[in-house]
This record gives structure tokens, sequence and C-alpha cells, in this order.
């Protein structure tokens, strides 16, 4: 499948600071989450992408064209930018109708477009007579989302848009995006919610200090981790007694008692571990109540290559 | 979808006048829009009362009394006939010099107005030699020949609508107006730029050449219309004030005027593309290429855009006399302003296309 979002040896300079550092990678269509703490250089790599910025040397193309001054391109894109900023004194719909007439929409179909996003992002039609100035920060982020979607792009640039809304409103947002995955829209999404990114995404991208640390499916990078430490917790009825048997297997690195009793272990080789574990926990003779992985996320993923 | 350049433009301005007819705004800008009017209406009042006091011209009531009081002490009194008679000619020739004072546009100096009242003593002396007889002619001959000498005018006479036309050509036209348009013209992708919203217009499926042409006409039509609307109100107080030929003067102006804000505003776009301190580089480029080179008397001097509009304004004739301009050179000098706003503009798209203008540097700036 040809790839989205194609970047070969992409640097990007801000005077002598590293924006981007000859970093090459392939979005393909579906979701994608960039992850990267503050300064890694997500911004930079999505200003880039939605033609806002220049590369300093090497090509990023997006559809096969670069965005850079590319209409015809831009068609093709919507953006979601990270900044709260909007024109203050303006309505919703006045901005929207504005936006939608500036990418090429008829003044009906920009009338009817305007009031379909702005309900398909969820601001309620309560608000919409109040200027953006008067706006909190998730109906900010709900408006932005809808000036996104206005021009039925087939790729979808979010950056950070989750920010500001409460639990209840980025489950909705979230739902919006993955009906749009679901309809063939492909999606950029940048956040530090590493949780949401990790329901919503398969593929991820991690960025940090302008290189490309990981990229590809989560559970493939996952694997390519050397030296990765399990940690799990467990519940029973002799946390001791187990915790001895299993460091006499030789499996533990380490295993620590936590006030409510149960047993934190970190197991040297997880695959191992797993493919044996039915037998050691038989072995040592304690009942098990349950057992969790506290390794096996996006945000463990992130500090493991971060680090 | 194939966004064409006026639908573009429709969007532009609808972002445009939404933004400044918002209620906050008009509460600034309604009030402003008569600061000058309000200006010109005490200026010329008190014009008026200066005028009648600084005027010269003796009443002829007066001079007649004091030649009759002469002719009394002489034993040549005045019948009652001969002085309505004498009165009347008195008065006509004064009031016939007042009028052409009256309605001069323009300063007068003494030595016009001294030779003005010979004139008018010359009328007065042709016209009373068919009144008087022989001793009282010669007695009013060297009575006119003394009251000439001790009434000679020393300063110049200023007519009263001057006010009005040093407020609206040396303030509003040659320095409010350009400021205003160039203010907000440069602002046009700085202040979005600071706004941290020039990211929702450059995403769009547009050029940037384009984008920026867009707001440059959309932001041009606001301040036609805005303008038009302070012409309107200041050419209103001058007519409450009585300013005469008005009705001729305010098409040519506003005709000028929409050259001149097409102009000042290409001209602050290109000044804001090129820096974030555009009003210093404005200032700078007034003083000199307007003030400077505008005033070299050769060609070097058509740089100057101020030199061109006052070409065309000079086809009002009072402003003519009054500022001593030419109107020579008209086609050339509209061709002048037109393509001084198409080359700021033009290079402003330039600056706009190949450059970044990023949030992020503007606010390291």
């Amino acid at each position: 499948m040809n790839p989205i979002i194609q970047a070969r040896e992409l640097s990007r300079w801000y005077g002598i600071v590293m924006g981007l550092n000859n970093v090459s990678f392939d979005i393909g269509p579906g979701l994608t989450g960039l992850v990267g703490p503050n300064g890694a250089g997500k911004s930079t790599l999505i200003e880039i992408i939605t033609g806002q910025l220049q590369p300093s040397s090497g090509t990023l193309t997006v559809f096969g064209e670069e965005p850079w001054n590319n209409p015809r391109l831009l068609r093709r894109i919507g953006y979601c930018p990270e900044g709260e900023a909007l024109p203050k004194d303006l309505r919703p719909l006045d901005w929207l109708r504005g936006l939608a007439l500036l990418s090429g929409m008829s003044r009906a179909d920009a009338a009817a477009r305007c009031e379909a996003v702005l309900d398909q992002s969820g601001l309620a039609r309560e608000h919409w007579s109040k200027t953006l100035g008067q706006f909190s920060k998730g109906m900010k982020q709900r408006v932005k989302l809808a000036q996104s979607l206005m021009h039925h792009p087939d790729l979808l640039v979010l950056d950070e848009p989750m920010n500001g809304l409460d639990p209840m409103g980025r489950q909705e947002i979230a739902q919006i995006l993955k009906n749009l995955a679901a309809s063939g829209v492909s999606i950029l999404i940048s956040s530090h919610i590493l949780a949401e990114l990790e329901s919503l995404c398969r593929n991820i991208l991690i960025l940090n200090w302008g290189r490309i640390l990981a990229s590809g499916d989560q559970r493939d990078i996952r694997g390519d981790i050397r030296n990765w430490s399990e940690e799990l917790s467990i519940s029973c009825d002799a946390p001791e007694k187990l915790a001895r048997h299993l460091f006499d297997a030789g499996v533990l690195l380490g295993f620590d008692l936590s006030s409510d009793g149960r047993l934190h272990i970190r197991v040297k080789d997880p695959q191992a571990f797993y493919a044996d574990w039915t037998r050691l926990l038989l072995a040592s003779g304690v009942q098990v109540h349950d057992i969790r992985s506290q390794t096996r996320s996006l945000k463990s993923i992130f500090e493991k290559v971060t680090t | 979808m194939r966004p064409g350049f006026l639908r573009s433009l429709a969007g532009i301005w609808l972002l445009t006048w939404r933004t400044e007819m918002h209620w906050k705004r008009m509460l600034i800008r309604i009030p402003g829009l008569f600061v000058l009017p309000v200006l010109i209406f005490m200026a010329l009042s008190e014009a008026k009362v200066v005028f009648s006091r600084t005027s010269q011209r003796p009443e002829p009531a007066i001079v007649l009394n004091e030649f009759a009081v002469r002719l009394q002490a002489m034993n040549m009194p005045l019948d009652n006939e001969r002085l309505a008679r004498l009165s009347a000619i008195f008065h006509e020739e004064f009031e016939r010099s007042a009028a052409r004072w009256r309605n001069s546009s323009r300063l007068i100096s003494a030595e016009e107005q001294n030779a003005e009242m010979k004139d008018c003593y010359d009328r007065i002396r042709r016209r009373a030699r068919t009144v008087l007889d022989e001793p009282q002619f010669v007695q009013l001959q060297s009575f006119i020949n003394e009251t000439s000498r001790s009434r000679m005018a020393r300063q110049p006479l200023w007519n009263w609508t001057l006010p009005f036309y040093q407020v609206l050509l040396n303030l509003y036209f040659f320095l409010v107006l350009p400021l205003m348009c160039v203010r907000a013209a440069g602002g046009l992708i700085r202040d979005e730029l600071q706004a941290d919203t020039l990211g929702f217009l450059v995403t769009r499926p547009i050029t940037r050449a384009r984008l920026l042409l867009a707001k440059y006409l959309a932001h041009a039509g606001w301040m036609q219309i805005l303008l038009a609307i302070q012409t309107g109100l200041i050419f209103a107080a001058a007519a409450w004030c009585g300013v005469p030929g008005l009705a001729k003067l305010l098409p040519l102006f506003l005709a000028v005027q929409f050259l001149a804000v097409l102009a000042w505003n290409a001209l602050g776009v290109f000044l804001g593309q090129l820096t974030r301190r555009y009003i210093a580089l404005a200032l700078l480029y007034g003083f000199v290429i307007e003030m400077g080179i505008g005033r070299i008397p050769t060609n070097i001097n058509n740089l100057s855009l101020m030199r061109h509009l006052k070409t065309l304004l000079a086809h009002d004739a009072p402003l003519q006399v009054m500022f001593e301009w030419s109107p020579q050179g008209t086609p050339f000098s509209v061709c002048a302003v037109l393509l001084a706003a198409v080359l700021f503009v033009g290079l402003a798209a330039a600056l706009f296309t190949w450059f970044e203008y990023h949030h992020r540097a503007e606010m390291q700036a």
C-alpha cells in the first residue's frame, strides 16, 4: 500500500536549533499517532506536512506531492492546530462560512456544511450565537475540529485535539475520528494523552529531540525493544511464598509488596515467563486471584524508547 | 473543489467586515469619525470671527462721515440729496471690493489690499464728479489721498475658509489617511501571525499570493467605505459652516481618495511583509520619499505618491490657487499611483510566497 506521507532525510532548523534531525518515515492510511515530549519536533513535523513550513533539507511528500504553497494538495488536507487562538469577535458560523468560501464552497453549500460539521464536532447549538472569544477551551477545540472537516479532506492532521476536553468529550472526539477513519479518511493525530492514542491508533510514530525513535505497529515496536522487562501485579493468598518460589526459579529481576497486599514483580524474560508461568504458579501452590501487566501500555513503550 | 479567486475574496471579505463590524470596534470607530468634522466646525467658526476682525477694509459710513465733517468745517456742507447719492456710491464701491476679497480662496497680500482700495477710491472719485461741485470735489481728492495713506494695509488678509482646506488636506488627506491605511494594511498578515490564526488561512486550498491579494482587496474595500464616510462627514461639517464650492470639490476628492487608499494600503501591505516594525519604516518612507525626494523640483519627485495625488487634486481651481499645484500630467499621475499599488502588492505577494512568516519566529523576534 502506498504511503500517504513520506519523509526522506528530512531536517528542519530554526537558526541553530534543530527541529527535526534527518528523519525518514512512511505513514500509511488509517489512524496514526504522533507521540513525543514537548520540544520533540511534533508540531514542526505537522507544520511541514500541512504546508506551513518548508524543510531545511530532505523531502516530505503527502499523497506524492510537496505541501508548500500547493493548493491542489491542501484541498485534500484538513488541519486542526494545537493553539487556542481563534478570531475572538466572530461567531462560529460566520468564521466557518468564511473559511468554507475560502476553500471553494458555494454560499449555499457553505451554509449547510458549517452546520453539519458543528453538529458533528458536538458543539451544542445553544453556543452558536456566542462569539469565539466567549468559548471555553473545549468548545474552541470542537470548532477547530469542525473547520478541519469543512472541505471533506482525505487526510486529517490533528495537533493535540483532545486538549481541554473532559473525558466524555474525549470519548466523543475519539468516536468521531474512528468513524472518519472507517469512512476512509487517514488521520495523523498528535497527543500527550497516551492512553487515548493507545486505544485509537495501532500505528504510532515516536519522536524525541527531532529524531524518530520508533515507528510502526505498537505491538511490533514492543517486540523490537530489547531487554524489555515486564512488570506484573499479582493478587494472591501468600505473596511472600509466591515471590520466594519465583525468585528461586530464576525468573525475577525484583519484587515488591504493596500496602494493599499485592505482589509486584519484574520478570527478566517476559516471553519465557509467559510460556512457563502456568506451571510456575501451579508449582508454587499459591492461589492466585488476578494478575495484571503494568508495561503493556503505550506509556511504557514511550518511556522505554525515550530513556 | 477548485476555489475561484472571487469566491476566496468573498470568504475573506466576510471574515473582514464581520470582524470590523463588531460592536466593540464600532463603539470606538463611530465617535472617532466625528473628531475631524468637529475640529473643522470649531476651526471655521473661529475663522469667521477672526476674518471679520482682521479685515482692514474701512467702513464706508465712517469714511463718508469724516469727509462730510471736513466739508462742514470748510463751510461747504453737503445737502441731503448729495449726501444720499455720495453715501450710495461709497457703499456700492466698498462692497464691490469686499465681495472680491470674500470670494477669493487664498491669502490676500497687503499690496493687493492697498491696490484694491486704490481702485475703489478711484471709482468713487469718478462717480462723485457728477455729484459734487468743483470745490467739494477738490476737497474729496485731497481727503482720499490722506485717507489712503493713513489706512494702508500692512498685513495679509486670509480667507476664512482656509482652515477647512488645511485640515482637509494637510491633516486628513496627507497625514491621517496614509497613516490609517498603512497601519491597518501592515497588520494584515502580522496581526494574524501574532494572534496565531494564520495557520487557518494558509492551510486552505489557495496559493499564498492569492490569499494575500484577497486580504488586501477586502481590507482596501473596507477602508474605502470607512474613509468615504469620514470624508462625507468632513464635507458636511464644512457645508454646515457655509464653505462654498464643496459640491464641485467632493466628487474629485472622493475619486482621488479612492486611488490614494489603494496605494497607501498597498504600501502598508508591502512594509508589513518586510518587517514587524512597519510603522517605523512607513515614517522613514514618509520623511525620505514624500517630504524629501517628493519636493525636489526634478523628475525624481515622481517617486512620491503625494506629488501625484496633488496633481490630481489640482483640478479643483481653489486648491490649485491656494496651494500652487499644477494639474499637468494627470494621466501619468493616475498611472503612477495605480502602478505603485500594483508593484507594492506584487512585492508583498512575492515575499509572502517565498518566506514562511511563522508564529514562533514572530513571537521570538
